[in-house]
């Protein structure tokens, strides 16, 4: 399976995740904008991957309870944030702790614009959900990325 | 690469804005009442299910606390059914006090049936949609409501045949509010999960845990909206105010039409 194929089959997924565990759990997931980031960041060229991403993120818009478009233009904000830093502070994408601190840093930028056009209020509140999610896709992508040997599908 | 990578992006970014900017402000959300057109069959069969699956699992879990639910919600039903007798009387006084001072009586509330066909609680806000728009005179800060003036949430999208509402606990919810036992004022935030705080409400306010919260009237909106009760009230670490948060009243479980006030 191609590395887009896996993201796709992963959002789909985050998706049923997403509409199923706020209605048991009272639970909040950010696991689609972390994934996105985390899928963005993997590809060392970043020039593949940007209308997968829009793509995607359009039907997670639509359900987002914003605006149609927002959240895809923080998204987008967010991933350019990362190219960006990955390049000023020259980080390494093979390093595990280096790839969770940016995707956590990331995706709190993508909290953070959304709560300025909400409630700043809401971060607070977010921030160990952010967290616990971002380890937890980390684990998952490294664990998949171990049992999934493919050419396109590099380790990190 | 870079240079590929930035003409790929700006080209996507310029499409998604310009797609943002025509939905929302050129077009009145006419891309997205296609989208809900389409998907509204599914919409409503999965929010149906879904809000009913949620309540019995809410319901399943709490069974071992269910008798003492039970009997708390009989007595309070007979409290209510008193309140409700006293009211009436109350209601049979004003009019013949109004008919005798010549105060002409409150305008009646013109009111629009509409069924919430999806919910939707993410990371970041708590929508529903509801299935009327522009053509049935929806506007946006309209309030919703379910019967017994029960405070839903505000409209904040309107497209031709839809609508976008935000719920309580929509963090983007500021509602100006007064609880009915003390008459304290305070304004309503949305704190997710299905709860709302109270804020300006100052140190030397009484209120306590089991206070009806209301709507004040002062921000335009219908007076006397029911909207939760205090479950929390706190002193506050900063000494200033009153940690105070609200449960909304309404539980989108039991049932999915509701009413939009028009005036």
């Amino acid at each position: 399976m191609s590395k887009a194929g896996i993201f796709f089959v992963s959002c789909s997924v985050i998706f049923f995740i997403d509409r199923m565990f706020v209605h048991f759990f009272e639970w909040q997931t950010f696991l689609f904008p972390i994934s996105g980031i985390l899928f963005m960041l993997e590809d060392k060229n970043g020039d593949g991957n940007i209308i997968q991403l829009v793509a995607v993120s359009l039907v997670f818009d639509f359900f987002s309870g914003y605006s149609f478009g927002l959240t895809t233009i923080v998204l987008l904000i967010s991933v350019l944030s990362g190219f960006f830093l990955r390049g000023i502070f020259n980080i390494n994408s093979n390093s595990i702790v280096s790839t969770t601190l940016l995707v956590l840093l990331l995706t709190l930028i993508y909290a953070f614009i959304l709560s300025l056009i909400s409630s700043p209020k809401v971060l607070m509140f977010q921030i160990i959900t952010i967290l616990i999610e971002v380890v937890c896709v980390l684990i998952s992508f490294k664990f998949l990325s171990s049992i999934i040997k493919h050419n396109d599908f590099r380790k990190i | 690469m870079r240079t590929g990578f930035y003409k790929k992006y700006i080209t996507v970014f310029l499409f998604v804005l310009v797609l943002f900017f025509v939905n929302t402000y050129a077009t009145n959300g006419a891309i997205s009442n296609f989208l809900y057109k389409i998907t509204f069959e599914s919409n409503s069969f999965f929010s149906d299910k879904l809000s009913k699956w949620s309540w019995f699992a809410d319901r399943f879990l709490v069974s071992a606390d269910s008798v003492e639910r039970l009997l708390y919600l009989e007595e309070e039903n007979s409290r209510l059914r008193g309140e409700l007798a006293e009211a009436d009387g109350i209601k049979k006084e004003n009019q013949f006090l109004r008919k005798q001072l010549g105060v002409a009586s409150r305008s009646d509330v013109l009111l629009e049936v509409v069924k919430i066909f999806n919910i939707e609680r993410s990371n970041l806000g708590s929508t529903a949609l509801i299935d009327k728009g522009i053509s049935n005179k929806i506007k946006i800060r309209m309030p919703v409501v379910a019967p017994g003036n029960v405070l839903i949430g505000l409209v904040d999208e309107v497209f031709g045949d839809y609508s976008r509402i935000i719920l309580l606990d929509d963090p983007r919810i500021k509602i100006n509010v007064r609880t009915q036992e003390s008459g304290i004022l305070a304004e309503l935030r949305g704190l997710l999960k299905n709860s709302a705080s109270l804020d300006l409400v100052s140190a030397g306010d009484k209120v306590s845990v089991g206070d009806s919260v209301v709507t004040s009237g002062l921000d335009g909106l219908e007076e006397f909206l029911f909207v939760g009760k205090v479950v929390r009230a706190e002193e506050s670490n900063l000494g200033l105010f009153k940690e105070v948060l609200v449960e909304p009243e309404f539980d989108l479980s039991l049932g999915l039409s509701v009413f939009v006030i028009l005036n």
